[in-house]
């Protein structure tokens, strides 16, 4: 549906534009709407496309051009388009009108993965975090860094857990497998090797 | 005077009158960013860089000449709708009345004594 907003170029092109913003001090609020709408303009400009080639996809991306001009055009006095109107000051929170969390992130398919990947890990053992993990790549709202922690929330984690108790049964029931440098007290983490040099 | 001295001229008008086309686009009905740009794109390049529509938009907002609405897209992430207030649609109105003016006195001038490219202004002193 939109996997063009998952092509590489499109990422790292808002990734760019994330940290373009982030640099010139936009506020938290502000860098999530100008993200959000171009993430849409993207996702419209593309689906306008017959068809979806890397140079189609370049092509979309610098019409919208340099993400250093669009966040110049943020009110600085640096005007991209039209510098009309610019205050003189720095560019403050926005006063009353813009909702703080920008664009609605979350829908039914965000949801039922969030319950998947949380309740579902219990419920649904190794059906739940799986069909969680799909939800949320299958989401449009969420953006990459957040379907990846989607991910290790519901397949690392349990597997982690598994790991441990599995590490917990080998020093403590099958005392005689010698594998382990594991502690059966800290599970899977790493052994304290640290020796307190102090004295 | 140099082609580029022209050429800049014009760009700064465009950067000068693009907030008034947009306003001017949403008079009748409320848009997205793309459908704009679309529409400023088919007007004749009046964007140069498509993405600077957007801090354009979030100064009308904070001028108050525009309101905005999040909706979902049946195809796609949500767009941002914009609409115009009472203070944008009085905003489009008179700087409509001032281009006109504007516009007929540039014509006026530029339409008069049009010569050919071709046809230097030929000192024509018969003097001897």
């Amino acid at each position: 549906m939109s996997v063009e907003l998952d092509h590489p170029v499109v990422a790292a092109y808002l990734d760019q534009l994330d940290r373009a913003a982030t640099a010139a001090g936009l506020s938290g609020g502000r860098r999530a709407e100008l993200r959000a709408e171009i993430r849409a303009h993207v996702h419209d400009a593309l689906a306008a496309e017959p068809e979806l080639t890397d140079p189609v996809v370049s092509g979309v991306l610098d019409r919208l051009g340099p993400v250093e001009e669009i966040v110049a055009a943020e009110g600085t006095g640096a005007g991209g388009v039209g510098g009309a109107g610019a205050d003189p000051q720095a560019p403050p929170p926005p006063p009353s009108l813009p909702p703080p969390g920008a664009p609605p992130s979350w829908g039914a398919l965000e949801y039922v993965a969030l319950a998947l990947l949380t309740v579902g890990q219990v419920v649904l053992p190794v059906v739940g975090p799986v069909a969680g993990v799909a939800c949320a790549w299958a989401s449009t709202r969420w953006s990459r860094g957040g379907k990846i922690a989607a991910t290790v929330l519901g397949v690392l984690v349990p597997l982690l857990v598994v790991l441990a108790a599995a590490a917990v049964w080998l020093t403590a029931g099958g005392s005689s497998v010698e594998v382990g440098p594991v502690p059966a007290s800290t599970g899977f983490l790493p052994p304290p090797t640290v020796t307190a040099g102090g004295g | 005077m140099e082609p580029g001295g022209a050429r800049n001229v014009i760009t700064q008008l465009r950067r000068g009158v693009v907030e008034h086309c947009v306003l001017a686009l949403l008079r009748d009905r409320p848009r997205y960013g793309f459908d704009l740009v679309r529409e400023l794109s088919e007007a004749g390049g009046l964007l140069t860089s498509e993405g600077t529509i957007y801090p354009l938009l979030a100064r009308l907002r904070r001028d108050g000449l525009v309101v905005t609405t999040w909706q979902e897209s049946e195809t796609g992430p949500p767009r941002r709708y914009y609409a115009l207030t009472d203070d944008g649609r009085a905003s489009v109105a008179t700087f409509g009345a001032e281009w006109a003016r504007f516009k007929d006195g540039v014509d006026r001038v530029l339409g008069g004594p049009v010569v050919a490219p071709t046809s230097p202004r030929a000192p024509e002193r018969s003097a001897g």
